[in-house]
């Protein structure tokens, strides 16, 4: 089980196949958090893509925030003031992973090179 | 429990936000406000820009700043999928016929001469009139 804020919005997960990132993140799950527009008179959360690690098919550890900022601005009040906003996962034939936004349909890819 | 039981239970959560209560004694744009935050914020937003593709924005609003009779029906009956400067709004507006008139017409008020609206006030009687319309 792994335990997430309220509101924040889970858009979509991916399980990580590739070998292209370090060994924890093998068949680990990335969720992309649109956010929230409804955690009132809290500031509203989220905008992140998050991991959970997995071992045997099961998580094996606590979820962390992968990729944060999308927002663009820490103390969001209401959700319009967000810049960008994660709703979709894809991973590439290389390993590389691709994060969507649907405020002005940006298209993320992240790498990693290695030491 | 999986991870996708439990996002299904996360984003199924209800909304309960819990506000101050409103004094009935304020003047009609004070109390307006709190019926706003009490009734209305969680969704259109402290500074009335709605929530993109669900909650319409109330900033320089058609219907806001438009004939008072069609905003305060909005208020009594609800409303649900609204196309708004372009975009569609898809969650629907609960009816809040449960409101006082006064409660109505101050929440109105306090909305068309705010977020960048230019409306003018509503009053007890323009929600009467309505209600019985």
């Amino acid at each position: 089980m792994a335990v997430f804020p309220a509101h924040i919005a889970p858009n979509a997960l991916l399980f990580y196949t590739g070998t292209m990132f370090p060994a924890k993140y093998r068949n680990g799950a990335f969720i992309a958090f649109h956010g929230s527009w409804n955690r009132a008179p809290e500031p509203q959360k989220g905008y992140f893509v998050a991991f959970v690690p997995f071992r045997n098919g099961k998580p094996s550890g606590e979820w962390e925030i992968f990729a944060d900022n999308f927002a663009g601005t820490t103390n969001i009040e209401a959700p319009g003031q967000a810049a960008h906003r994660p709703c979709g996962l894809a991973q590439g034939p290389d390993g590389a992973l691709y994060v969507a936004d649907d405020v002005k349909g940006t298209i993320y890819k992240i790498t990693y090179k290695g030491r | 429990m999986s991870v996708l039981k439990y996002l299904l239970l996360t984003i199924a959560t209800p909304v309960c936000a819990a506000f101050a209560q409103v004094s009935p004694d304020d003047g009609s744009a004070a109390h307006g406000k709190g019926v706003y935050e009490q009734h209305c914020l969680a969704c259109h937003q402290a500074d009335g820009s709605g929530a993109p593709f669900l909650a319409p924005p109330l900033i320089e609003g058609e219907f806001v700043n438009g004939s008072k009779p069609h905003l305060i029906n909005i208020v009594l009956n609800g409303m649900e999928g609204v196309e708004i400067k372009g975009e569609l709004y898809a969650n629907p507006m609960p009816a809040f016929d449960f409101l006082s008139d006064r409660d109505i017409a101050d929440v109105l008020t306090f909305i068309r001469t705010n977020f960048e609206n230019a409306g003018g006030s509503v009053t007890a009687d323009d929600v009467k009139l309505a209600r019985e319309a």
